[in-house]
């Protein structure tokens, strides 16, 4: 049988140490940096970044708040929000948002599998026009957008994704975004609205950019 | 000598006895590869058959999924994203699959199970509602159903496999309450455990992929990846499921062909063997593949 040094055995208590710091690190921690998922003050969170750099950052005032800064990414994706969606009243306040592409409350529907925007800020407008409705005290113009053969929740599904667009509202304010006025409209253009995966207050951009957002979900 | 033939017989009896409890009940010798599988009613309670009158005859189901090895050793070429003798063929049509199983069929000297006709559009192959033709293939396929070919499992057997048949536990996922200690999925098929919210950019960005087969616990019958790694084709088209029947092989028609067990890029509870799933005939991903099944 082989001998144990003590130093060998220092050296594996050093790693353990170590292991477990990070861990706990890991556990506590308020900032990710360009990628991480978890969740934070009972809510779902996501960054994800590819090229540049992104950190997120939440705040202890506030359950459903968070920050996403991003420099020269290929592609940023953050948001936070719950697990399972539903047709309720989603209230929100951005601080400030820049360089995004969109910001939208975004989601996944099952049987028949969907997957929707819902478009604050930016834009998202794609796919066959489908007419207009209006919710919280402005217009959305409505497309479908069919996804063939294409990565989802499901794995490789055909499978449709609806847009409402708007993209005009405005910072330091609150809004709600009355979700069941969107998914009923869906309803009465034949697009159905199955069952609720995940909803989320969630923000994106490509193409180099470089931005920040602040917003808080509730 | 009386006595030493009382301890033979008692023996050989023990012997059946312990075959048999491997067996389901029935000292049968699977073919290479694949498992016996006794058929009976649901035991499962999670399934979507259990109390609807539906039973199963005894087959014979793969033991693992058809990995790339075996797919270039029939057809030559390999389609999958994802590169490895041991991992699970995928990028593979219901009508690839089909193929497969008749190749190897004749490769093996088994009479093939499928009529496959080429040259004939299948009336029964329906424009989806939604998305119109997206099935440009349509190939014409029919059974022989007494032939000892290998062929894809029906989604009945599928579910009754996959939620362990007679030695069933009902448990969620095939083999286990625990997601984690028997399926690939996309929280784990990466380079770090993922948590939070579905995103396709995360799973990408995490290098998620097939993994080798057989590399998680097995299900009550010994099979693996029953849950998870890569979706598995079946034979009926997807519709409304049948009850009070023996043996069911799904609608007539349809627009897209079943797909059970949920693959490494989707989420857990898609893994759940009583999940249904269905893609165009001709539709492909890096999470489809198959598993073979025979006729006893």
């Amino acid at each position: 049988m082989r001998s144990i040094s003590f130093v060998s055995v220092l050296r594996a208590i050093l790693v353990a140490l170590v292991v477990v710091g990070c861990v706990t690190m890991a556990a506590n921690a308020q900032t990710v940096y360009n990628n991480g998922t978890g969740t934070n003050n009972g809510y779902f969170y996501s960054l994800y970044s590819s090229g540049g750099s992104a950190t997120m950052t939440f705040s202890s005032s506030y359950a459903g708040n968070y920050a996403i800064s991003w420099s020269g990414v290929n592609d940023v994706v953050g948001g936070k929000g719950w697990s399972t969606g539903s047709a309720q009243t989603i209230g929100y306040n951005v601080g400030s948002v820049s360089g995004e592409n969109n910001l939208s409350i975004y989601g996944w529907l099952t049987n028949p599998l969907a997957e929707y925007y819902i478009c604050e800020f930016g834009s998202v407008a794609n796919g066959t026009y489908k007419g207009s409705v209006s919710s919280d005290g402005h217009s959305y113009s409505t497309y479908e957008h069919q996804q063939v053969n294409q990565p989802s929740i499901q794995g490789t599904q055909t499978f449709e994704q609806y847009l409402d667009n708007w993209g005009g509202s405005g910072t330091g304010s609150n809004h709600t975004v009355t979700t069941a006025n969107h998914f009923n409209h869906w309803r009465s253009l034949g697009m159905t609205v199955g069952n609720f995966n995940y909803q989320i207050l969630g923000t994106e951009a490509w193409g180099g950019r470089s931005g920040y957002v602040n917003a808080t979900v509730w | 000598m009386r006595k030493q033939f009382i301890l033979a017989a008692a023996m050989m009896v023990a012997g059946f006895a312990a075959a048999g409890a491997t067996a389901q009940g029935v000292p049968a010798k699977a073919p290479d590869g694949l498992v016996f599988v006794k058929g009976g009613t649901f035991k499962n309670t999670k399934s979507n058959y259990y109390g609807k009158g539906v039973t199963v005859s005894d087959f014979y189901i793969g033991k693992y999924l058809v990995t790339e090895k075996e797919w270039a050793a029939v057809m030559g070429s390999n389609p999958s994203k994802f590169s490895g003798d041991n991992l699970p063929v995928e990028m593979v049509t219901w009508y690839d699959s089909i193929e497969y199983c008749n190749r190897r069929s004749i490769q093996e000297g088994l009479k093939p199970y499928y009529n496959i006709d080429k040259t004939t559009k299948d009336p029964n192959n329906l424009p989806d509602p939604h998305f119109g033709d997206l099935d440009k293939i349509k190939w014409a396929v029919t059974i022989n159903p007494k032939a000892n070919g290998y062929r894809l499992p029906t989604e009945a057997e599928w579910e009754y496999a996959a939620g362990g048949g007679q030695l069933s536990r009902s448990y969620t996922y095939s083999g286990s309450d625990d997601v984690d200690e028997v399926a690939w999925y996309w929280r784990n098929s990466g380079e770090m455990k993922l948590s939070g919210f579905w995103s396709w950019s995360i799973v990408q960005q995490n290098h998620d992929q097939p993994k080798p087969v057989g590399s998680k616990k097995p299900n009550e019958l010994g099979l693996y990846d029953m849950s998870g790694n890569v979706r598995e084709w079946c034979w009926d088209w997807d519709g409304d499921l049948q009850t009070n029947v023996s043996d069911p092989k799904g609608s007539p028609s349809g627009f897209r062909r079943i797909w059970r067990g949920g693959g490494w890029m989707g989420d857990a509870p898609f893994t759940e063997p009583s999940f249904r799933g269905s893609l165009a005939a001709n539709g492909k991903g890096p999470d489809q593949g198959f598993r073979l099944c025979r006729n006893k």
